[in-house]
Parts: C-alpha cells; sequence; structure tokens
C-alpha cells in the first residue's frame, strides 16, 4: 500500500515539475490531431517577442488557426515564465520558439491572434489582459498529407504593453534546422504563400534580410 | 440503479444543452470560396461578432465592413435580437436553492439580409431563430448568444452558396 502511495506521490511530483518547467509551442485540438496511421501535414513557424527599449512587451502570444469552416482549432505560442515554451531562437532582445504542427490535412485559415501582457493599475493591482483583432481576417492554408509547410517568423513589436503587431518574416533557413531537429523525418518545408494584406495592420512583412527564401517570398506575395 | 443513475445524468445533459428552432447548415469541406462579401450591420455593438461568425462559415474569401467599392457585392443586415429571462419569482427559487435548480433562458433573433450589386437587390434573405437552455444563474449565456449568430450566419452563407449569386473567387491555394 505503501509503495502504490509513494509512486503516485512521485508521479504527481513529476507531474507538476515537468508541468511547471514548459509546454510545447504548438496546441491542436483532439478532433484535428491525426492518429498514429492516419495521413499527417505540418504546419511550421517561429513565434516570439522582440524586445524594445522603452516598451513593454507581450507576456504570451498565440496565432490561431481553425479547420475551415469548423470550430475546431489550433494555436501556435509563446510564452515566459511560469511555463515557457521552448528557447529555439537567441537573437539580441529577442526571444522565440519554432512551432511544429501535426493537423489532419485540409482546409484550414489563419484568422486571429491574442496577446496577452500583465497590466498594471494604480490601487487595483496587475491583471492579465488580452488583445485580439475585433475584426478578424482570412488567410486560407491548404495543407495536403504527407508535406509540411513553412508559414514565416511571427514577432511581436509592442511600443506599449496595449499596443502591439506582429512583424512578420521570412526565416525558412534557420527554422528548417530546428524543426527538423524537434521532429525527425519531417518532410522537407515548403514555402505557403500568406497574402497579408488582409492581416493589416495586425501583421505586416518586415524586410529583415536578403536570403534566397526572402526572394521566394517576394515572388509569391 | 445504475441505469437510473446514467439516465438521470443523460437527462440532465440533454436539459442543459442549447436548441436552436434554425437547423444547422453542414457547408462542404474544399468548395472555392465566395468573393468578398462587404457587410453592413444596423446594430453598431453586434456588427463585428456578426461579420466574425460570417468569417468563420469559411464561405467567403472574405467579409469586410463598409460599402465597398463600385462592382463589390455587399449584404445589408437588419439585426434584432431580444433575450426571454424567466420571472422574478422562478430567479428567486433558484435563489433559494443555490442556484442548483436551472433557469429558462433564450435569445430570439431575427435577421433580415439584403444582397446588393451595384446599387441593385439581388436577393433579399430573412431568419429568425430562438435559442434556448436551462442554465443556472450565474451562467451568463455568451456560448448561447454564440451559437445563436453563428446558426443564422451559416444558413445565410449555405443559401448564399445554393443560389449562386455571388461569384466564386480564385480558387484557394
Amino acid at each position: 500500500m505503501f509503495r502504490v502511495f509513494k509512486a503516485s506521490a512521485l508521479l504527481l511530483a513529476t507531474n507538476i515539475v515537468s508541468g511547471c518547467i514548459s509546454q510545447p509551442a504548438a496546441f491542436v485540438s483532439a478532433p484535428l490531431q491525426p492518429a498514429a496511421n492516419e495521413p499527417t501535414t505540418y504546419l511550421v513557424g517561429a513565434i516570439g517577442p522582440q524586445y524594445l527599449g522603452d516598451g513593454g512587451a507581450a507576456t504570451n502570444l498565440r496565432l490561431l488557426i481553425r479547420k475551415r469552416g469548423s470550430i475546431n482549432g489550433a494555436a501556435a505560442l509563446w510564452e515566459g515564465d511560469p511555463r515557457p515554451t521552448p528557447a529555439d531562437i537567441h537573437e539580441p532582445r529577442a526571444a522565440g520558439s519554432v512551432f511544429v504542427m501535426p493537423l489532419k490535412p485540409g482546409d484550414y485559415e489563419l484568422y486571429n491572434f491574442q496577446f496577452w501582457s500583465m497590466i498594471y493599475t494604480p490601487g487595483l493591482g496587475s491583471r492579465l489582459q488580452s488583445r485580439e483583432a475585433r475584426e478578424e481576417f482570412v488567410l486560407p492554408l491548404r495543407l495536403e498529407a504527407g508535406k509540411a509547410y513553412y508559414i514565416g517568423e511571427f514577432r511581436s513589436v509592442c511600443s506599449q504593453v496595449t499596443q502591439c503587431f506582429f512583424a512578420w518574416s521570412n526565416q525558412m533557413p534557420r527554422d528548417t534546422v530546428i524543426a527538423q531537429h524537434q521532429v525527425p523525418g519531417l518532410p522537407v518545408l515548403q514555402w505557403l504563400p500568406l497574402d497579408l494584406d488582409k492581416a493589416k495592420p495586425f501583421i505586416l512583412p518586415v524586410d529583415k534580410q536578403t536570403s534566397p527564401a526572402n526572394a521566394a517570398a517576394e515572388t509569391h506575395p | 440503479m445504475k441505469s437510473c443513475l446514467t439516465l438521470g445524468a443523460l437527462l440532465l445533459l440533454a436539459g442543459c444543452a442549447a436548441t436552436d428552432t434554425l437547423p444547422d447548415r453542414p457547408l462542404t469541406d474544399g468548395q472555392a470560396y465566395l468573393m468578398t462579401l462587404h457587410v453592413m450591420v444596423d446594430d453598431p455593438l453586434r456588427a463585428a461578432e456578426l461579420r466574425n461568425a460570417l468569417r468563420a462559415t469559411g464561405v467567403f474569401e472574405n467579409v469586410q465592413t463598409g460599402a465597398g467599392k463600385p462592382g463589390d457585392y455587399s449584404a445589408r443586415i437588419q439585426f434584432q435580437s431580444g433575450r426571454e429571462i424567466p420571472p422574478m419569482p422562478v430567479i428567486f427559487l433558484s435563489a433559494a436553492t443555490l442556484f442548483l435548480m436551472p433557469l429558462s433562458n433564450g435569445i430570439d433573433t431575427r435577421t433580415d439580409i439584403t444582397l446588393l450589386h451595384e446599387g441593385k437587390v439581388l436577393k433579399r434573405y430573412s431568419y429568425r431563430n430562438l435559442t434556448h437552455k436551462y442554465t443556472w444563474l450565474l451562467d451568463q449565456g455568451g456560448e448561447m448568444q454564440e451559437q445563436n449568430i453563428q446558426r443564422i450566419a451559416r444558413a445565410f452563407a449555405g443559401d448564399l452558396r445554393q443560389d449562386q449569386l455571388l461569384p466564386t473567387a480564385s480558387p484557394a491555394q
């Protein structure tokens, strides 16, 4: 009896500690998760904050994706403490995680985002506040079985904690290495162009660096 | 005893699920998007919610605000929604039982949609949906309200696809 109790206590402690340490950068709701022998498609990208000198930064970022015409969804997320997502990207004044999202093949849409920030109000203390687009947008994603699609890096930039947007850029060469390390046997990443005009002013493309992948992005707006 | 408990649990769950008078319209996956629709709503407080519900149908390439440019398709929506609240004695009775007694709650929505192109009326659509649910006093029924509008949006999107009044957009990627 004592052994059972001891094992249960150890298991509980392990779960609590592992839960406090980290979480994956991709969340997929159960109806969209492919079973072991089912066809699978992968959506890959990067998400994280850019810290400015005097501006605040969101403590929790999410990109929301849904199956077209369905209530079932998935999310790419970056989070700091207390349950950080993997620190895959190491750059000055920036952090980020690469997400690899296994999904059932089909039509999906990137439709919204969330910036969670800690807001301090004198006399009332601190509270978490979420910002999202009041009017959603529709960025179609057609995902075929056996393929892996890259949709870019989404880096939050906040002039204040309540005024944020995503600076989008193509970091395919860098993120390919990280994604393949995360999921061994991942199919070769292919570029999935997004019509970001529909997501203005929430997601804005920035010319971070010139690379062959960026050149591909320019030819497929 | 076990079967009685199962039946009781099923009845409780069935009683707590929201019911709608407007049937849900299954929308076929994999079809091409319809062209961008510009949507104007006479209720500014609910306009964004209605447009988001239309976007969530997965039928339109885009749903935008305003009347659009010449040549664009637009929809003018008249939206009326009322709430059915149980009588006060029933609310007091629920409070007396520490809110264990569920309350009957409903949302009655009437929506008239006029589809326009180049200033001409193409067709008028009219929908009414009464969503009903047994809720506890502290349940504000936000999910019920969302479901009420989504049913109407899906019905309109399904009718529009069936009527083929809106051209299809360039094929999805």
